[in-house]
């Protein structure tokens, strides 16, 4: 098993043309060509970091409030989540928290322990990392769900014309949260999970 | 005729960097990479008549979608209903510019391009004709798909007509099932443009012609 840079290669990742890895434009399709994404490791930290600080407002002001009757209800993304829990709508209680909590979450934290194994000897197989790479690929979107429900929510009641309901401030910042970890999760160059295994057999490699 | 569209020979893996030879694949195969497991290639009968088809459906659904009440709600003896696009300038109304934006981005625009590039782009090849000028929008449009979220949309949908049951009665307008139409539709017309044979096909038009 030989890999496109160990041969003087590199792969366009728009097209899978094969080009010399001195080349910076693919033949085929005009993309820029990387042998590796530039400061990869680096870029997907500080993404990943600008997450995490964000999730915090994200969590603590509401991300919706309700005006009715002259009564100003305030509710954040776990508030909305419980009293979904209350009123019985478990599933749609469990597709809320998984797409705005346990998603998010996880995901930054997985990507960044991706970071972390890269050059480290961890013994975790390379198969299972990009496992796990393409599954945080995969459910990135999906925590843009809530932000749908609020502007459903904000339009629909709306034209009732009694209830007023307002988007809040942790909307802005949660939607900052997944944008910022989809971008995170495409600057990680899943081929750095790979080069390090060939290092470890011995057959060297520049970086 | 299906079987040529992708060319047999060397392909390097995008996500572990292997070198590999690519089969050639017969209609319904796909080429997998043998160390990671990326998909290489999918070999469709007629790759873009399919494309242009589920495209064209649907387009035609999500203007329906669009121009059609999308909710009915009926609230203390009030009734109205709402379409698509008001979802997004409610928000901007409230002073939620950025979300509107993206919602109309992620929800509306994005899907819509990606549609209207599908459609010229499997006309073309199919036709066995590449302009120069389509050689960027052909890229972006690989790369635009991380940012359409039309199944999540609908998702977000279905979600909000459960919080709302509680408190008024929600009715789904025509445009609802439209939208619902056009998300299975998108997906399977961006999965008939397989990559690889997209490029193979450009690949070949170009060496026919010079
Ligand atoms: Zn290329
Ligand atoms: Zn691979």
């Amino acid at each position: 098993m030989t890999t496109a840079r160990a041969a003087g290669l590199a792969v366009c990742h728009t097209c899978l043309a094969l080009l010399g890895s001195e080349e910076h434009v693919c033949h085929r399709c005009g993309s820029r060509l990387h042998e590796r994404i530039p400061d990869s490791l680096q870029r997907t930290m500080a993404l990943l970091i600008a997450a995490a600080v964000l999730y915090v407002p994200a969590n603590v002001f509401p991300i919706m409030t309700t005006d009715q009757l002259g009564r100003t209800e305030e509710s954040t993304i776990i508030g909305g989540v419980i009293l979904l829990w209350n009123l019985g709508s478990y599933p749609v209680a469990l597709v809320i928290l998984v797409a705005s909590v346990l998603v998010p979450i996880g995901k930054i934290l997985t990507v960044a322990a991706l970071c972390w194994t890269i050059g480290r000897n961890t013994g975790v197989p390379a198969r299972q990392r990009t496992t796990l790479y393409r599954i945080t690929e995969f459910v990135g979107k999906w925590s843009m769900v809530d932000i749908f429900v609020v502007s459903i929510l904000v339009a629909l009641i709306q034209i009732t014309g009694i209830i007023v309901i307002r988007p809040g401030g942790a909307a802005l910042a949660f939607a900052a949260v997944v944008v910022l970890t989809m971008v995170a999760a495409q600057s990680f160059d899943p081929r750095l999970i790979w080069d390090e295994r060939r290092d470890e057999a011995g057959q060297g490699g520049r970086s | 005729m299906a079987s040529e569209l992708i060319q047999a020979g060397a392909i390097g893996c995008p996500e572990c960097d292997l070198l590999g030879e690519i089969p050639a694949l017969a209609p319904g195969e796909r080429a997998r990479c043998s160390r990671c497991g990326f998909l290489l290639a999918v070999s469709y009968e007629d790759p873009f008549g399919r494309a242009f088809s589920f495209a064209l459906s649907a387009l035609i659904m999500l203007l329906v979608a669009m121009a059609f009440p999308f909710l009915s709600i009926t609230a203390s003896g009030i009734s109205n209903s709402m379409t698509l696009l008001q979802t997004v300038s409610y928000l901007a109304d409230y002073g939620a510019d950025v979300i509107a934006f993206l919602v109309l981005v992620f929800v509306i625009l994005v899907p819509a391009i990606m549609l209207l590039l599908i459609l010229v782009l499997s006309l073309s090849l199919r036709r066995h004709r590449f302009h120069p000028l389509l050689q960027a929008p052909t890229r972006w449009l690989f790369h635009l798909n991380a940012w359409a979220m039309v199944e999540v949309f609908a998702i977000g949908v279905i979600v909000s007509l459960v919080k709302l049951a509680a408190m008024a009665h929600v009715e789904l307008g025509l445009s609802f099932w439209a939208y619902l139409a056009f998300s299975g539709l998108f997906l399977l017309a961006f999965s008939s443009m397989d990559r690889l044979t997209v490029w193979s096909v450009i690949d070949r038009i170009r060496r026919s012609g010079t």
